[in-house]
């Protein structure tokens, strides 16, 4: 006969004394108490195992007949329950440090940059800062690497390559910067030349001699401003210096739909956490199946480690951003105004700084299935000098042979 | 007529398929090997020691001698034994 069942509720060994022991036997049966394995000890004693039950009934049978009890062994349940009570204080303290580990094992004890400057290394640390990474923070609210990676790399400027990578309770940034040449410096003598072709507008000449007049038509290659001064007899070289102002023309085509639809996020975010253990998920935070009409989810998954080892259990977060979806429409006005300006801001972005729109205008513009094709045209003012190096060797020889 | 009723109730337990033991409410007993021992429909246990077992029954008793007996389980309708059974007999008192 098995009796592990009664662990769960708590049982004794005993040994029942008396001159008649069975009677306390018949008594329990009539009393429905579950008596069982008992063995004879002697004239005089039964040992058995006895459900658990209340101590003053006990008692009463006992003494109806006419029986002591001895208890040899106690088991079950609300025996260890009451050890545990009696041995809060390790109890806790066992709980304690388990959670204590558990804590520890899932913190980021390190974070290491490699290839970073101290200047950048320190503006790293403060956009990881942001990002709720740092040492000693919580594994579980921090973002995936690639969202960290993305979120490094739209802030910094001089960094080609970033990458972050975890190691255990490690993070590891590595980074690759952007290295400019040095500016060269202007030695030897250099003539300034057409960039593009062009009218010359004005010349604003440093040193050097200039070839061309204003209102000149020039080609591209053609010398603006000659390194070589003086008359025939007596010339030197010099580096050129200066800024040629030409005026140029572009062309431009834009289609633009005059109805258009857009996706936006209102700003409004619900978040949602849980807990995995194994395949089943259990929610912590937010119940909403579907906090929004329309929304993008963004899930986050964290395995909860204990010390070496990956447990079953991971925390998600669930990031659910309302979408809106917006409706546009353009008169064709306004959509012609769009047009001249978004083609300006493309032309002006692939210009010299300096470089100056002076006129657009439209050239053509039709309406097909709600889309404007238009094309337009810009009149523009820029720099048009690019300094090129004197070959003087040939320019020497040159004069040589004009003064032979 | 209790004699009566007590033959009708044999008769009837012949003549439909149920056990004896449920209607007459005469123990049952099944011995495994000489080891384990089970009697349904007792009353209660007389003696109990390494060597013998005395159990009521509703009409006498039942007297079970061996060696190294165990009372494995005790329920209210029956009793299992373990140990070396040597004899088994009804006694009327």
């Amino acid at each position: 006969m098995k009796h592990t069942f009664h662990r769960a509720e708590g049982y004794l060994k005993a040994e029942i004394i008396g001159k008649d022991p069975e009677k306390f036997i018949r008594l329990c049966m009539r009393e429905h108490v579950k008596i069982w394995h008992i063995v004879r000890k002697n004239e005089t004693t039964l040992i058995c195992f006895i459900e658990l039950a209340d101590s003053n009934t006990l008692k009463k049978w006992l003494k109806a007949s006419d029986c002591r009890i001895r208890i040899l062994r106690k088991a079950g349940l609300p025996f260890f329950m009451k050890k545990i009570k009696l041995r809060l204080g390790i109890t806790v303290g066992f709980i304690f440090f388990i959670l204590l580990l558990l804590i520890l094992s899932n913190m980021v004890w390190s974070i290491r940059i490699d290839g970073a400057d101290v200047k950048l290394e320190t503006q790293i640390r403060s956009i990881l800062k942001q990002n709720h990474l740092y040492e000693g923070s919580l594994d579980l609210f921090i973002p995936d690497t690639g969202h960290l990676e993305s979120a490094l790399s739209t802030k910094l400027t001089k960094v080609t390559w970033i990458g972050v990578s975890k190691e255990g309770t490690t993070y590891k940034v590595s980074v690759v910067q952007k290295k400019y040449p040095k500016p060269k410096s202007v030695a030897g003598p250099r003539n300034l030349v057409a960039t593009k072709q062009a009218v010359v507008q004005r010349l604003f000449v440093e040193t050097g001699q200039p070839v061309v007049e204003s209102d000149q038509f020039v080609k591209k290659g053609q010398v603006l401003v000659s390194g070589k001064i003086g008359n025939e007899k007596f010339s030197r070289f010099v580096s050129a210096k200066g800024k040629v102002v030409g005026e140029t023309w572009y062309h431009s085509e834009a289609q633009i739909p005059l109805v258009s639809h857009y996706t936006l996020y209102s700003g409004n975010v619900y978040f949602k956490y849980k807990v995995k253990m194994w395949q089943a998920q259990i929610p912590l935070w937010g119940i909403k199946s579907k906090p929004f009409k329309q929304y993008d989810r963004e899930t986050t998954k964290k395995p909860i480690r204990f010390l070496i080892w990956k447990t079953p259990f991971a925390f998600i977060r669930e990031d659910y951003r309302q979408k809106k979806t917006v409706e546009r429409k353009l008169t064709q006005k306004q959509a012609i105004k769009d047009a001249i300006e978004s083609s300006d801001k493309k032309l002006l972005d692939s210009l010299p700084k300096e470089s100056k729109i002076i006129t657009s205008a439209v050239d053509y513009k039709k309406v097909v299935n709600n889309t404007l094709y238009i094309r337009t045209h810009q009149v523009v003012n820029e720099n048009i000098a690019e300094s090129k190096a004197i070959d003087v060797k040939k320019e020497t020889k040159k004069m040589k042979q004009k003064t032979d | 007529m209790r004699k009566w009723s007590a033959q009708f109730k044999k008769w009837f337990a012949e003549v439909s398929d149920i056990p004896e033991d449920v209607v007459l409410g005469v123990p049952r007993l099944t011995l495994i090997g000489q080891f384990r021992l089970s009697i349904e429909n007792y009353e209660s246990v007389l003696a109990f020691s390494k060597t013998e077992l005395r159990l009521a029954l509703s009409k006498g008793e039942l007297h079970i001698a061996g060696d190294d007996f165990v009372l494995e389980t005790i329920l209210e309708k029956e009793i299992v034994l373990q140990g070396q059974v040597n004899d088994v007999r009804f006694v009327d008192n």
